[in-house]
């Protein structure tokens, strides 16, 4: 859990203004930030897992939040891409206006790791205040102190 | 402080968190109170011992009223005879052959076609489904021969009808055909610890007549089943140790020698006994005689002895309490031994519906009396007090009449409660088991299930492959089903591990329930998060024509009471194996080798 929180406060990306107007284009950015990192093994499975995860079924766990995921042999560990929409996105027919997009992308045996991740952001995104602080950090800075800021509130 | 914004969810969302609240608390219940499957199968086996013991109870309730109806007396069988005029002492015993010669037949119309009631069967050579009706109608028919006097035990219909309703319930609960013959093993133990007050015997009885292993995959809800039986018995009938005996005590060592005599002297007459027995019985068979009549002129030998030797009547348990307290001298005793031999053969041969246990063990303790009094005479030193032959003679002789000497050796020291008489009595029975297995390789039970097994007309193959043991269609989602639905199969299913399969049915892994379980109550996770993100893809599978070891080796390096049965060429998922069912079949296996070899 320490780890994933430390991922959480440094992610491997971090978009301030992710300019995209559909999911798939949204999953494209953040891949690529995160194509080079240490972590990602082969980028091409990695986006290939992304791609068909999206198409099996939604990926929105709020209306306004976007949780893109696979679990992948295209990673060595967890990789974690945050994105703030500078405009809302419609990331898929049931969400049209998407504010923030994390991608996760897990190794494909570590199921629970997956889980909390994703738990872990859908209560930061729940917890109000740093919701508000996510949407409203000025760049990718401020961006990383509001994610820090939003863990440490859900974990008091 | 955080601060909390409220707002009002929409009717869907809160359905979901409404719905995985209850999810999480039916699983926490569920996981806290979900027996594994050898919980379950304990707990049916103690299911199985309580409605054994309530049978057994019901059958001797109902022997004692039919026999009380025909003697117009409560006493034991062999003392209402005593007390009846002559003629009517010849003339019962054919008249309740006659009735249950007319119920037999009468049974045939009601349950035309049903296949062998012999639970013993169902066990070893079948598939674990004894006949309700037509056990029913044997049993019935066993209460008139038993009550009218027959030279037959009715200890064996109370096993019959304990190890039926167990048949029945598994078949109720469908079973697998290994937890069903389980299951019948457990009504037949508890049908014994109930008749004889005898739980240890119980299990160790059917463990190594019936199932020849002594594993605790089985033995262990043998053991449940027959401790449920005895405290029901217990609860409903004021049950004793069935043999009070005087105090023994070895004197010297060399006491031991006549003792090893005893044993080898009962290994060579248990054969002869049975071989009487199966001989009266094929004298009965090609005389041709229907089956009322067969059973009247069974019926009119027990009476006609019974007009001299009143003793020959029943069981023979009083008369075996009669001759461990020193109740009867050995010129009455010789004349009561062959008498009886020649009545339960009579009555066995002619196919009276009952048991010969009891009247083995009658047979067992007249001879080690007679034995125990011809060594008084020649060495008094050696031969105290014959009684205690009598006790020990009856353990030797069960011991070799039935092939099973610890179960003797239990048996008797549970019947008696007499610790001191272990040594001799663990000797003899040994000994005895040498001695008859060397003249003959059949027991009491082995013979008949022998010819039955050799005369089915196709012979029930015990499971070779997965394919033979898997339960198909086991509880499996699509990698697109959504976690609440994941949660509600869980529910459902009881598994800990839930199979995924692909829009083909092809296999791509399971779900752990521990791995969703602290999630629950997370209704952002439900809401997205569908079977493919938690699906396992490296767990463990066996194919359908993989052989039994080698499930069993895939069994050895997974933590689980389960695995899928997957297709090898299209992956398809086609089953799903029980370690219980693997567990218990390699026994069956493992019994099948050693019956082949002997």
């Amino acid at each position: 859990m320490e780890t994933l929180q430390k991922l959480f406060v440094e992610p491997d990306a971090v978009i301030a203004n992710l300019r995209a107007a559909t999911g798939e284009e949204a999953i494209q950015r953040l891949y690529e930030a995160v194509s080079t990192r240490p972590s990602v093994k082969d980028g091409e499975v990695l986006l290939s897992d992304l791609r068909l995860r999206y198409q099996l079924s939604t990926e929105c766990p709020a209306k306004d939040l976007a949780v893109p995921h696979a679990r992948t042999a295209g990673v060595d560990s967890v990789v974690l891409a945050v994105g703030r929409a500078a405009t809302p996105i419609a990331f898929d027919p049931e969400h049209p206006a998407v504010q923030m997009v994390f991608l996760v992308a897990t190794p494909r045996p570590q199921v629970t790791e997956y889980l909390a991740i994703v738990s872990l952001i859908s209560r930061v995104w729940r917890h109000a205040a740093s919701r508000a602080a996510l949407l409203a950090a000025a760049d990718e800075k401020a961006l990383r102190a509001a994610l820090a800021a939003g863990v440490e509130a859900v974990m008091e | 402080m955080s601060e909390v914004v409220v707002t009002r969810p929409d009717p869907r969302t809160a359905l979901m968190a409404r719905l995985l609240r209850l999810l999480r608390w039916r699983v926490w219940v569920v996981e806290k109170l979900q027996p594994t499957e050898w919980q379950l199968t304990l707990a049916w086996a103690a299911v199985a011992g309580f409605l054994g013991a309530l049978a057994s109870q019901g059958f001797r309730r109902g022997a004692d009223l039919i026999h009380h109806a025909l003697t117009g007396s409560d006493s034991g069988i062999v003392d209402s005879f005593r007390a009846l005029p002559v003629p009517v002492r010849v003339v019962l015993p054919a008249f309740g052959g006659l009735l249950a010669g007319a119920i037999l037949l009468a049974g045939k119309r009601i349950a035309p076609g049903q296949s062998s009631t012999d639970y013993m069967e169902a066990i070893l050579i079948g598939n674990g489904r004894v006949p309700v009706r037509s056990s029913l109608v044997k049993s019935t028919a066993a209460l008139f021969s038993i009550a009218s006097g027959g030279s037959i035990g009715r200890e064996g219909p109370m096993v019959q009808l304990s190890a039926v309703l167990a048949s029945w319930v598994g078949r109720w609960r469908e079973f697998s055909r290994q937890r069903l013959r389980l299951l019948v093993a457990c009504g037949a133990a508890a049908g014994i610890a109930s008749a004889y007050n005898a739980p240890i015997a119980g299990s160790f009885f059917v463990a190594e007549i019936i199932l020849g292993t002594i594993a605790m995959e089985s033995l262990g809800p043998l053991v449940v089943a027959a401790v449920a039986a005895t405290l029901t018995t217990r609860g409903l009938s004021d049950a004793h140790t069935l043999y009070q005996v005087p105090p023994f005590t070895l004197h010297s060592a060399w006491e031991m020698g006549p003792y090893i005599v005893l044993g080898m002297l009962a290994g060579t007459v248990a054969p002869l006994f049975l071989r009487s027995l199966r001989s009266a019985e094929h004298v009965f068979a090609q005389s041709g005689l229907p089956v009322m009549a067969r059973l009247a002129v069974g019926g009119l030998i027990v009476g006609v002895l019974a007009a001299g030797v009143p003793e020959v009547c029943g069981n023979g348990y009083s008369v075996v309490v009669s001759i461990l307290n020193g109740g009867l001298g050995w010129k009455m005793l010789l004349l009561v031994f062959a008498c009886k031999w020649l009545a339960t053969a009579a009555s066995f041969g002619s196919g009276a519906p009952g048991g010969a246990f009891t009247p083995t063990l009658f047979m067992g303790a007249s001879f080690g009396f007679l034995f125990g009094h011809a060594v008084h005479a020649i060495w008094p030193s050696a031969a105290i007090d014959p009684q205690p032959f009598a006790l020990v003679g009856m353990g030797a002789f069960l011991s070799a009449a039935t092939q099973a000497p610890v179960m003797a050796v239990i048996m008797l020291f549970e019947m008696t409660l007499s610790y001191d008489i272990i040594l001799p009595l663990m000797l003899c029975a040994v000994i005895a088991y040498y001695a008859a297995r060397g003249l003959s390789a059949g027991s009491l039970y082995s013979e008949s299930l022998e010819k039955k097994a050799a005369a089915e007309p196709e012979p029930m193959r015990g499971p070779g492959a997965v394919r033979d043991l898997m339960k198909a269609n086991p509880p499996a989602v699509k990698l697109t089903a959504r976690f609440d639905e994941v949660a509600r199969l869980f529910l459902d299913a009881s598994f800990g591990n839930l199979y995924v399969v692909d829009d083909f049915g092809r296999f791509i892994g399971a779900v752990s329930l521990n791995d969703i379980k602290p999630y629950l109550s997370d209704p952002e996770i439900a809401a997205h998060v569908i079977a493919s993100d938690l699906v396992r893809e490296d767990f463990a599978s066996v194919a359908p024509d993989q052989t039994l070891a080698e499930a069993l080796r895939s069994f050895a390096q997974y933590d689980g009471q389960r695995l899928p049965v997957v297709e090898k060429v299209d992956t398809k998922l086609v089953g799903s194996l029980a370690k219980n069912d693997l567990l218990l079949a390699v026994a069956e296996q493992a019994q099948a080798r050693h019956l082949t070899k002997s």
